[in-house]
Formats: C-alpha cells, sequence, structure tokens
C-alpha cells in the first residue's frame, strides 16, 4: 500500500459521490452539501451530490453582480452573493487545500485513468511537455479564470455580450460532458444551433473534451494546466491545513526525480532551494513528488503540524519498484 | 376487467365535470381564467432583484376554498385573495426554493384540492426541498418523485415520475389522467408502490430554436379516489417546456468530439515525432527563486 494507491481508493469514492450522490443522498443532497466545491463536479449532472463554484461565480456576476450596479446599487450589495461564495469556497479550502485538485475532483480522476489507459494501451507517453511549453501555458488558467468566471459573465449581465457569455466556462467545460455522459446522459454531448454564439461554444466544449481524452492518454492532466479552478484554490492555498514542505539538501540537485514524478511538470519542485513551501500553483497536492524522493526527510506532506508523508529511501525503493513492474503491464502483454 | 374499471374512473371524472381544464375545477394556473388559451410563462424566477418580484398565481373556482401557503421551513401561511378575486399574491417568505401552493374545499361527499409548487427567491432556507415536497399536505395527493431542481424544468419527452399518496400511504391501482394546454391527454395507473411515470408529451406548434423563444405550457395531472363515501379529487399543476433537442444535435456533437479527439492524435504525434523520446539524461538543474505563475 502506498499513497497513490490510497489517493485512487478515495478518487474512486470521490468520483461516486460527485457524479451518482443522489443515490446515496437523495435528490436534493447538494444542497445540504456547499454548491461551492472546489472540484469540477458539475451542476448539469442531475445525479451529483454537490457542485463545483464556478457555475455559482459565473452566475452571479450575470444575474446579480450586473442587475444590481446597473440599477445603481452598492458594490457591496451586488458582490454580497460572490463573497458568500468565495467564504464558502475557502473554508473548504482550508480543509484539503488543493488536495481538492488531486484527489477529489471527477475530471482530475478521469484524466488519470485516461492516462493509465493510454499507459495500458501501449501508447507512447510524453514525461514532460518541456520547461518551456509549460511556462508559456501556465498564465492559461489565470486568463481562464479572469474572462470565463468573471468579465465575460458580467458584460452578459450589462447586455454588452450576448447572454451565451453568461456561464461561459461552463459551456466548455469538460466535467459538463464527462459526469453527465457518466450517468448515461448525452443532452450535453451536443451542438447547440440556437444562436452562433452558443453553437460556436458547444462546439468548442465538445472539441475540447475530445481533444482531452486523446492527449490525456498520452500526457499527464492535459486539462488540469489550464483550469480555473487550480487558479482560483491557488488564491486561498496559504490558508489550507494540507501542507508541502521542502528542506533541500545539496543532493537536490543532481536529482530532479520530484520534478519527473509531477504530473503538472512542475520543474521549480526540483530547482528551488529556497523556499520551504513548495504548494506551487500548479500544484494539485497528489504527493507524488514526496514518494519519489529518495533523500530523507527533503520532502514533507502535512495535515496543520502532522505528518502524511516524510521522503524516506525505504519507501522510494519500493514504491520506484512498484511503479516499474506496474509500467510493465500492457494489455497487450508484459514488456521487458 | 380492467378496461371496464378505467372506464369506470373516467366516468367518474367526467361526472365531476372535469373533462378538460374547465372553469369549474379546483385548479391553480399562472394566469386568470379567461387568458387560459393563451397561457404565458410563469414569470422566472430571475435571480436578485429582478427574482424576488411579486408573484401571483389564479384559483380557478374557489367558492370554500382554503388557500395555504407553505414556505421551506414548512410554516402554513393561510391566503386569500384581497380583492375577492381569483388573484392570489404569494408573500415573500424571505426564503429560497420551494413554496407550496396548497387549495382544499371539503365538503360532506367531495373533496376537492389542487396543488402547485413555486419557486420563490430569498436568502438560502437551509432546508432541503424535500422537506417540503415529502410533507403531508393532503389528504390525497401527487408527489413529484422528484420535484425538478432549480433552473430545470419538466421537458417534453423526458420521463416523469410522481406518487399518488392517500392519507400519506401509496395508493395502487389508482387511474392519473394527464393533460396539457397544448391539447395531450393521457392515462396511467398507479403501481403497488403508488407510483406513475409520464414521457411528457412533445406537443409544441410551431417550435423555435432557444428556450427562450419558445413560452412554457401547463400540464396537469389529476386522480379520483373514494374512501368512507368521500369522494378525493386532486391536481398537480406545472409548467412544462420544450425539449431543448429540437435545437440541440447529439451527432454534431459526437462528431466535434471526434474532430477533437484525432486533433489530439496528430498533436501528439508530431510532438512525438519532433521529440523523440531520449535516453536517461541528467537534469538541467537552474537554480531558482521557486516563483511560479
Amino acid at each position: 500500500m502506498n499513497l497513490t494507491i490510497i489517493r485512487r481508493l478515495v478518487q474512486i469514492i470521490a468520483f461516486i459521490v460527485m457524479v451518482y450522490g443522489i443515490g446515496l443522498g437523495g435528490y436534493y443532497l447538494a444542497d445540504k452539501f456547499s454548491s461551492s466545491l472546489p472540484a469540477l463536479a458539475c451542476a448539469y449532472d442531475m445525479e451529483t451530490a454537490d457542485h463545483c463554484a464556478l457555475v455559482s461565480f459565473q452566475h452571479q456576476m450575470d444575474h446579480r453582480t450586473a442587475p444590481v450596479l446597473a440599477s445603481g446599487g452598492s458594490f457591496f450589495e451586488a458582490l454580497l452573493p460572490t463573497l458568500i461564495t468565495f467564504g464558502t469556497f475557502a473554508f473548504l479550502l482550508i480543509f484539503l487545500s488543493k488536495a481538492f485538485c488531486g484527489w477529489i475532483c471527477p475530471l482530475g480522476t478521469f484524466q488519470e485513468w485516461l492516462n493509465l489507459l493510454g499507459q495500458k494501451l501501449g501508447l507512447q507517453q510524453t514525461e514532460t511537455l518541456g520547461q518551456n511549453f509549460t511556462s508559456k501555458t501556465r498564465p492559461a488558467k489565470w486568463i481562464m479564470m479572469i474572462f470565463l468566471l468573471f468579465v465575460f459573465p458580467l458584460l452578459a449581465g450589462f447586455g454588452v455580450v450576448g447572454h451565451e457569455l453568461g456561464d461561459p466556462f461552463c459551456r466548455i467545460c469538460p466535467s459538463r460532458i464527462l459526469t453527465t455522459l457518466a450517468t448515461g446522459d448525452t443532452k450535453e454531448l451536443v451542438v447547440d444551433t440556437s444562436t452562433m454564439g452558443y453553437m460556436i461554444l458547444s462546439i468548442i466544449g465538445t472539441f475540447l473534451f475530445g481533444l482531452m481524452m486523446s492527449v490525456g492518454m498520452m500526457v499527464r492532466q492535459p486539462f488540469c494546466r489550464i483550469c480555473p479552478m487550480l487558479a482560483l484554490n491557488t488564491m486561498f492555498k496559504k490558508i489550507g491545513l494540507v501542507r508541502l514542505v521542502k528542506e533541500a539538501k545539496p543532493r537536490c540537485v543532481k536529482c530532479g526525480l520530484c520534478a519527473k514524478a509531477c504530473p503538472m511538470d512542475i520543474h521549480e519542485i526540483h530547482t528551488d532551494m529556497e523556499n520551504k513551501d513548495v504548494i506551487y500553483p500548479d500544484c494539485t497536492l497528489c504527493g507524488r513528488c514526496v514518494e519519489f524522493c529518495p533523500d530523507k526527510d527533503v520532502l514533507k506532506m502535512k495535515y496543520a503540524f502532522f505528518p502524511i508523508l516524510s521522503a524516506d529511501p525505504a519507501y522510494f525503493k519500493k514504491r520506484k519498484k512498484a511503479q516499474t513492474q506496474w509500467e510493465k503491464i500492457t494489455l497487450f502483454g508484459n514488456k521487458k | 376487467m380492467q378496461i371496464k374499471l378505467k372506464n369506470i374512473f373516467l366516468v367518474i371524472l367526467g361526472v365531476l365535470g372535469i373533462s378538460h381544464f374547465c372553469a369549474a375545477e379546483l385548479l391553480w394556473s399562472p394566469k386568470p381564467i379567461e387568458k387560459q388559451k393563451s397561457v404565458q410563462q410563469e414569470q422566472h424566477a430571475g435571480h436578485g432583484q429582478q427574482g424576488r418580484r411579486e408573484k401571483a398565481f389564479y384559483l380557478q373556482d374557489q367558492k370554500n376554498v382554503t388557500v395555504n401557503y407553505i414556505d421551506p421551513s414548512l410554516k402554513v401561511l393561510p391566503l386569500s385573495s384581497a380583492d375577492k378575486s381569483s388573484k392570489f399574491i404569494l408573500p415573500d417568505s424571505g426564503m429560497d426554493n420551494y413554496h407550496a401552493l396548497v387549495a382544499e374545499r371539503k365538503g360532506e361527499a367531495l373533496h376537492e384540492s389542487s396543488l402547485r409548487y413555486v419557486y420563490m427567491r430569498g436568502k438560502p432556507s437551509g432546508y432541503s426541498p424535500d422537506d417540503l415536497i415529502s410533507n403531508h399536505k393532503l389528504p390525497l395527493e401527487i408527489v413529484p418523485q422528484p420535484m425538478i431542481r432549480e433552473h430545470w424544468n419538466f421537458y417534453t419527452n423526458n420521463k416523469h415520475s410522481f406518487q399518488v399518496l392517500f392519507n400519506e400511504k401509496p395508493l395502487a391501482d389508482t387511474w392519473v389522467i394527464l393533460q396539457t394546454t397544448n391539447g395531450s391527454k393521457f392515462d396511467a395507473k398507479t403501481d403497488v408502490e403508488g407510483k406513475v411515470s409520464f414521457i411528457l408529451p412533445d406537443d409544441f406548434k410551431d417550435v423555435k430554436p432557444g428556450r427562450r423563444a419558445n413560452k412554457p405550457q401547463e400540464f396537469l395531472l389529476r386522480t379520483v379516489h373514494i374512501a368512507d363515501n368521500i369522494t378525493y379529487k386532486t391536481n398537480f399543476s406545472s409548467k412544462y417546456s420544450v425539449n431543448p433537442s429540437h435545437w440541440q444535435s447529439n451527432s454534431g456533437g459526437v462528431l466535434a468530439l471526434s474532430i477533437g479527439f484525432i486533433s489530439g492524435l496528430v498533436i501528439m504525434r508530431r510532438h512525438n515525432k519532433n521529440n523523440p523520446q531520449k535516453k536517461k539524461k541528467k537534469p538541467v538543474i537552474k537554480q531558482s527563486n521557486g516563483s511560479q505563475s
């Protein structure tokens, strides 16, 4: 038993709850939960037990903030619902921090399954997209967050742009298609021809889902790299109780196994020799860097002051052996 | 035998004069009786200030009727029409989510009732809508199983289930009639759990592309039960909308997904061609202050 196996079990349970939750707790479980979940559990899935905060932010901008401001209301009145959602969001992040991405998010879990499928099909895996490419794509999640969650919905509320842009992120979010398809519902896998705007957004959404599926079989977590949820989680990472701590040693300079293990290509986890807090904006707190660190106590995952996992040579050896054996197994026979 | 029982039931409904959204029936509607022919959209709840505007419903045949308005916390507020018209203005409970509008007329041999759920805007109530939906409100009651969520509608071509309860117990083998303002009429019988399902008919004429271009219409479920020489009549009404599948194409979605999938394969093939897997190489290390965008 290692951390990855535990995480995968948690992911399976979370996936069942997030996608099929009404079977466990009734039709309105989502109302009892939060509706501000820092993970992409989709509100369009009629069997979900909870749904993500991103749909709330977009609707609040479109239906609340803009109309109140347009009618001469105060900023406080206009932004109060959004502040409440931010508050609930931040409250949840205290407990799991960015681990919502790496342990709970159904779309993150699906992408990991896709990559496992790609491995088992024997497809050539791209271990890293390269430092240059990764650095260039990193701002995408912030741009997505600012424009798709706040700016366009606000402009739609003011009537500057069409109503189609009232919830633009949901229109293109792969989780909308994934979670509804997972419940046997095909109503989101569509091209909407009612207006030009809806048609363009629905084509982008379905195209993106297809792209994510094929790329995800060869590259780890492709959509997570541009996901606005990652950016939102980053804003509150300081308050989370889950910590990732690094005590750099000279040997770190020559090693780099942590960066190689990272599914998000965070090279800084390797190159940063100064900071102790190594939860970077792209980190999903999956813990693979700690698992694959061969030096004692260099990397540690903690819950508040309590250690969850510390880098350990003995653990590293077992983990590496298990990984090597796992990678040898394919659907077309074992690799030598 | 089954056909005979059904006929008897339909005769009872006919005798009671409720063959087609008639004025004599106790029934909630979003518009006055005289405007029924062109049932307009129940005001969209909206959000913010718009969502809290006044809402009113009209009760056909309101003689000797008791009307109760139940909020999500199950607090019951008796309602009366201010100007003795059929119009009932719903007060602002300050709570978000479904509220129940219950009309009842109790006679010696006839008990009539009409039930409707209305979504009101306000602060989060802290109560699950399930509490209200499952709460016993009438001796004979049609309970949606489940009630649709916020932002969702009863759609044509979708299967929706209901349960018929008599004194809180499921009523098996009971006919339920579904009628729409578009003129469709169906009936079905409850199972042993008192449950019945209908696929709402795709009966809108001149469907235009887009949700907003097609005004919702009304559907009505009604049933009758006789016990202890009292005839119980009840109905449940709600709006229903055109299924978006009229302007949404699944085959188009599959096509766009397939193009995306193939594009991904092409991109990755090119990427792998330009970046062939290198043999083990020591990573290039650069000192970094750890900043990351």
